[in-house]
């Protein structure tokens, strides 16, 4: 059977109005064909570009160009960026707000690039900040938060996120169990901070929408920083722990609020971790290592079978 | 468009008596069902020492079948659909299959290692996985039979130019009768033909575009092909707009992007530091230019096309994206003047500095 034919099954049964009918029928016949999706990414895509260039830019001619050039043509887009972003913006809300018109959200985001640019470039050039530059990042992020607030955007809220992780010396593009020593215990502070922040802010009602992008980052930090915790020989139990108590939250949280994508954090990243420290000793070919992947592997298939059925394809 | 109590009802209408789970306990499902087929099959080789390679063809090959008589059951059954594990079997049956075929031959042809057995392999692993999208319908096994079958020429001892041209005519081929058969069945739920279509039309451009596939050819071919990475897509943007087909269309506007990006290396010029800016400004006003004219036209729509969002699901695309945008800052260069700070030995990153030096 047909979507149309079930559709106009469903009108003359009375389970769907003639509107709705139209509406949706509409859509199916794809005589209202949406392209929000595709220029949104273009947009994107154009933004990330064009900083791109603007870096290499800088980069390439800065003795040719002159600091004036560069910095008066870096302010100008800036302040362009930024008061077409006031002028335009919907009064504050702390819920969920409509962007004003498509470029909006990426004119902020481009703006925000822009800035980060120009005090990339100020410190190189000038030395301000001297050893204490990587305040830059916190004074960074701590904008980008109040923007990514104030205007209701994520991209800027992923880059205040991943600007903060800066400065506590993280990369988040980077793969996470590669967490040197000196850097774990930062990685691990800055996991519960995001988590703490993005629970608080819900708690207190303000973008709660913006939870999960916290959630997202600081358990996918958090999970890394821990199994480096465990490949590193010294604690390893103690990090193991954590994890398996991480990963029982993410779960139980998981289903809880049924948002599936942590309960398959908690067990890919919790099998891991228990998996390397099982398996320190054990050659993986052997005997032992395989019969265990295969055991362990049917009780986690069994337990997550248990818990589909559950929740069907919710 | 539907109120929730209204969404419950004719979902319960539309409950069909298959087993169905969440994309992201599918993935998980699949995972570890994949871990355990590779480790149940290595314990066996391991166990009883199966070195030589007509004992491992056999070994793979009978694996190869029992996974797919375990696939079998579980759908028919079980009555499993698109719940992981039994996908999870189909990938393996399919692989092993190839394996073997490819151990077989390479135990055919003695000691001397060559082209033959990865012919096999491939010949073998398109068919399986063709074999496993007619029975059981999933789209990325017509994907990787079409890959498979791509990667045949290339096994065969000819010249570069014909060995594309082969896979160049085998990938139309596919596109025009997948093609076919989605604008027979274009009314039906679903749009399973619209992205093999979609992918076989991406492959044919991967092949044709020297500078991503990295072909080492000369001469007329290869400005042929230069023609080819410019016609590709708009004779696909014209086919998909003509019949607002999302995927192909999609499609059509990553290669358009690609070509763009890889103009200038085809013409053998260097590119220079305000390419990527003309480029961006090229994007962003396309964008607002056609969002106005299509805004501006009756109901904010024009041939049917709006740029309004309708549906649910591309907000939840957008989030997606914005949410991974983490992980995906562009490089801004940073200060190297810092001496004295502590070593995080990780690198620094965000939009407010990143590694690098102006």
């Amino acid at each position: 059977m047909t979507i149309l034919a079930r559709l106009e099954q469903w009108k003359e049964s009375g389970a769907i109005t003639s509107v709705q009918f139209d509406a949706i029928s509409e859509l199916v016949r794809k005589d209202r064909f949406s392209v929000f999706f595709e220029l949104n990414a273009l947009f994107y895509l154009g933004v990330l570009s064009f900083v791109a260039g603007v870096a290499w830019v800088i980069q390439t001619y800065l003795s040719t160009l002159g600091d004036t050039a560069i910095l008066s043509g870096l302010t100008l887009l800036l302040c362009l960026s930024f008061s077409y972003c006031f002028s335009r913006a919907l009064p504050y809300s702390p819920g969920q707000m409509e962007s004003p018109n498509l470029a909006f959200d990426y004119v902020l985001y481009l703006g925000c690039l822009l800035f980060a640019v120009e005090l990339a470039y100020l410190e190189t050039r000038f030395h301000l900040m001297q050893s204490e530059w990587d305040y830059y990042l916190l004074f960074s992020s701590v904008l980008f938060f109040g923007l990514a607030y104030r205007f209701d955007n994520r991209f800027v809220l992923s880059l205040a996120l991943s600007t903060l992780a800066g400065w506590f010396g993280l990369r988040i593009s980077r793969f996470a169990f590669s967490y040197g020593e000196s850097l774990r215990p930062y990685a691990l502070v800055y996991g519960v901070l995001v988590a703490s922040i993005g629970i608080w802010l819900h708690r207190c009602g303000i973008k709660k929408h913006f939870t999960e992008t916290y959630l997202h980052i600081a358990s996918n930090v958090l999970f890394g920083a821990l199994i480096s915790g465990i490949i590193v020989r010294e604690s390893a139990w103690l990090y193991l722990m954590g994890l398996l108590g991480l990963a029982g939250i993410a779960i139980v949280e998981g289903v809880r609020f049924r948002r599936f994508a942590f309960v398959a954090y908690g067990v890919l990243y919790g099998y891991i971790g228990m998996s390397v420290r099982l398996l320190r000793d054990v050659r993986i070919d052997s005997t032992a290592a395989l019969s265990y992947l295969i055991v362990s592997g049917m009780l986690v298939i069994l337990s997550m079978i248990l818990l589909a059925r559950r929740f069907g394809s919710e | 468009m539907l109120e929730s109590s209204q969404s419950a009802r004719l979902e319960a209408e539309l409950q069909v008596d298959l087993r169905r789970t969440n994309n992201f306990l599918r993935g998980v499902l699949f995972l570890f069902t994949g871990l355990i087929v590779a480790a149940s099959v290595l314990l066996t080789i391991t166990v009883f020492d199966l070195d030589d390679e007509l004992l491992l063809a056999t070994t793979t090959g009978i694996a190869g079948i029992l996974f797919f008589a375990l696939l079998e059951c579980l759908v028919s059954r079980f009555r499993l659909y698109r719940f992981g594990v039994e996908e999870a079997f189909a990938v393996a049956a399919a692989v092993l299959l190839s394996v073997s075929g490819g151990a077989i031959a390479s135990a055919l042809r003695g000691s001397r290692p060559g082209e033959f057995p990865a012919l096999v392999a491939l010949c073998i692993g398109a068919l399986s996985a063709f074999g496993i999208y007619r029975r059981f319908g999933y789209v990325y096994a017509a994907f990787a039979a079409t890959i498979c079958a791509s990667g045949i020429p290339f096994q065969i001892a000819l010249s570069a130019e014909v060995q594309r041209f082969l896979v160049a005519a085998m990938l139309t081929l596919v596109f025009v009768v997948v093609r076919s058969k989605r604008l027979q069945n274009a009314s039906e739920p679903g749009d399973e033909y619209g992205i093999i279509q979609a992918s076989a039309w991406a492959g044919l451009y991967f092949v044709l575009n020297l500078q991503i596939s990295l072909g080492r050819i000369e001469g007329w071919f290869y400005w042929g092909t230069y023609v080819m990475i410019w016609f590709l897509p708009i004779i696909g943007l014209r086919l998909a707009l003509r019949i607002k087909d999302r995927a192909l269309m999609d499609v059509s506007l990553a290669m358009a992007l690609v070509t763009l990006v890889t103009n200038k290396p085809y013409l053998g010029l260097s590119r220079q530091p305000w390419d990527p800016i003309l480029l961006g400004i090229f994007l962003m006003a396309a964008v607002i230019i056609l969002r106005r004219w299509l805004s501006k036209g009756p109901d904010s729509r024009r041939y049917g096309f709006t740029p309004v969002r309708l549906l649910t699901g591309d907000s939840r695309l957008l989030t997606f994206v914005s949410t991974a945008s983490a992980a995906f800052q562009p490089e801004v260069p940073a200060t190297t003047s810092a001496p004295g700070k502590p070593d995080f030995s990780g690198g620094r990153s965000g939009g407010a500095g990143a590694s690098g030096s102006f």
